[in-house]
């Protein structure tokens, strides 16, 4: 941990759930879901989000190893 | 480090907060979104009158996220109201994704001893959306012309007083962006005020002040079994770009979508609905033209 904070912008990978697709996704260390999800290109006005199975807000900061799912909130028909 | 757990937590009791709502400020827990949640759909309901003591109230009924919460907190209301309830769903004839939400309609139904009705486009036009898509028709035109008829008719069949749907915020404001970019300010007018006519069956729309991202974070958080299927003829409408662009303003400016209803609430004086209503020649349905919409339309299927 120690040494993680000496270097600038240490990377930290995600698993993201979206569409029932499973992926991985690389973020700077830090990073809350909002970043995450700015990354994906993904209007946070539009999805919910469950961290680690939890429903969280766009504010909670990532730890590596995370599981991120993405759920669609809004959609046609 | 206390600082961020407390930032992170609900704005009434401090547990982690599962939804923020940036346009007030607030944080909610999960147990008290849903106390924030329901009260505020009781409060639409009542500052727009929507429902009297002892009646029967007809919930149009999807299998979707909307149509699911908003039966479910009219069937909660329905003991202190007297209420009837009763779910009418429409079946058009949607390969692959119909099937889906029917299924989560039966299934909630059962489980809350609700009456539901089914009323399908091939029972009452001969025909199934998919059929009608095929003749290179626009889908969500007739889509939503048919369904209203087959509704207003299974509600008036059952002697109900209002018949319930499950329109939310963003829905409301998409229509309102509509018809003002297409200037069609007839139907701006409708949306709000019902037709008058002795035939027609009030709409209520108990979501309506509740954004569609609050509606699907109560449905996930109750465990509804709702279907999360998409129509596959809602892409590239006109409607989804609607959709995407509204959702784009409010990510940079919270509290963008009821704006745009109060904007249209304080217009809604100044306009005049001009158009008198008077029955279809052909079907006999209350209408402002000679031949109403589904007699033009049924007519080219
Ligand atoms: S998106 Fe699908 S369900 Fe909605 S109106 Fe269009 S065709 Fe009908
Ligand atoms: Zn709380
Ligand atoms: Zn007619």
């Amino acid at each position: 941990m120690r040494q993680m904070r000496k270097t600038k912008r240490v990377i930290m990978k995600i698993k993201v759930k979206l569409d029932s697709k499973k992926s991985e996704v690389e973020v700077a260390e830090g990073s809350t879901v909002d970043e995450l999800l700015e990354k994906l290109g993904i209007n946070r006005e539009t999805v919910l989000v469950r961290l680690n199975k939890e429903i969280c807000t766009e504010e909670e900061k990532l730890k590596p190893g995370d599981t991120i799912e993405i759920i669609r909130a809004v959609t046609g028909g | 480090m206390l600082h961020i757990a407390f930032s992170l937590g609900c704005s009434k009791c401090k547990e982690r907060a599962v939804y923020h709502r940036r346009y007030s400020g607030q944080k909610f827990c999960g147990e008290h979104f849903l106390q924030y949640f329901e009260n505020k759909v009781r409060k639409t309901i009542q500052k727009y009158k929507m429902v009297g003591r002892g009646e029967k109230i007809g919930a149009a009924l999807s299998g979707g996220k909307d149509s699911i919460t908003t039966l479910s907190v009219l069937n909660a209301l329905s003991k202190k109201l007297d209420l009837e309830i009763c779910a009418i769903a429409v079946d058009e004839g949607i390969k692959g994704y119909r099937n889906d939400t029917i299924k989560s309609a039966r299934s909630f139904c059962a489980g809350q001893n609700i009456p539901l009705h089914i009323v399908s486009f091939k029972r009452r036009f001969g025909t199934t959306l998919d059929k009608i898509m095929r003749q290179g028709k626009n889908a969500c035109t007739y889509c939503g012309v048919l369904r209203r008829r087959v509704l207003s008719e299974k509600a008036r069949e059952l002697g109900m007083d209002k018949l319930a749907t499950g329109h939310n915020l963003d829905d409301e404001v998409q229509a309102i962006m509509m018809n003002y970019i297409r200037g069609d300010v007839e139907r701006l007018v409708r949306l709000k005020r019902s037709l008058l006519h002795e035939k027609f069956i009030p709409r209520i729309k108990p979501l309506s002040e509740m954004p569609e991202k609050e509606v699907a974070l109560y449905a996930l958080l109750r465990d509804f079994s709702v279907s999360f299927a998409e129509c596959p003829y809602s892409h590239g409408t006109f409607r989804a770009g609607i959709r995407d662009f509204i959702n784009e303003l409010e990510k940079n400016n919270a509290g963008i979508k009821f704006s745009i209803l109060k904007g249209y609430q304080k217009l809604l004086p100044y306009l005049e609905l001009k158009t008198a209503m008077h029955e279809c020649e052909l079907c006999g349905e209350p209408t402002s033209q000679k031949i109403c919409k589904t007699c033009l339309l049924v007519k080219f299927i």
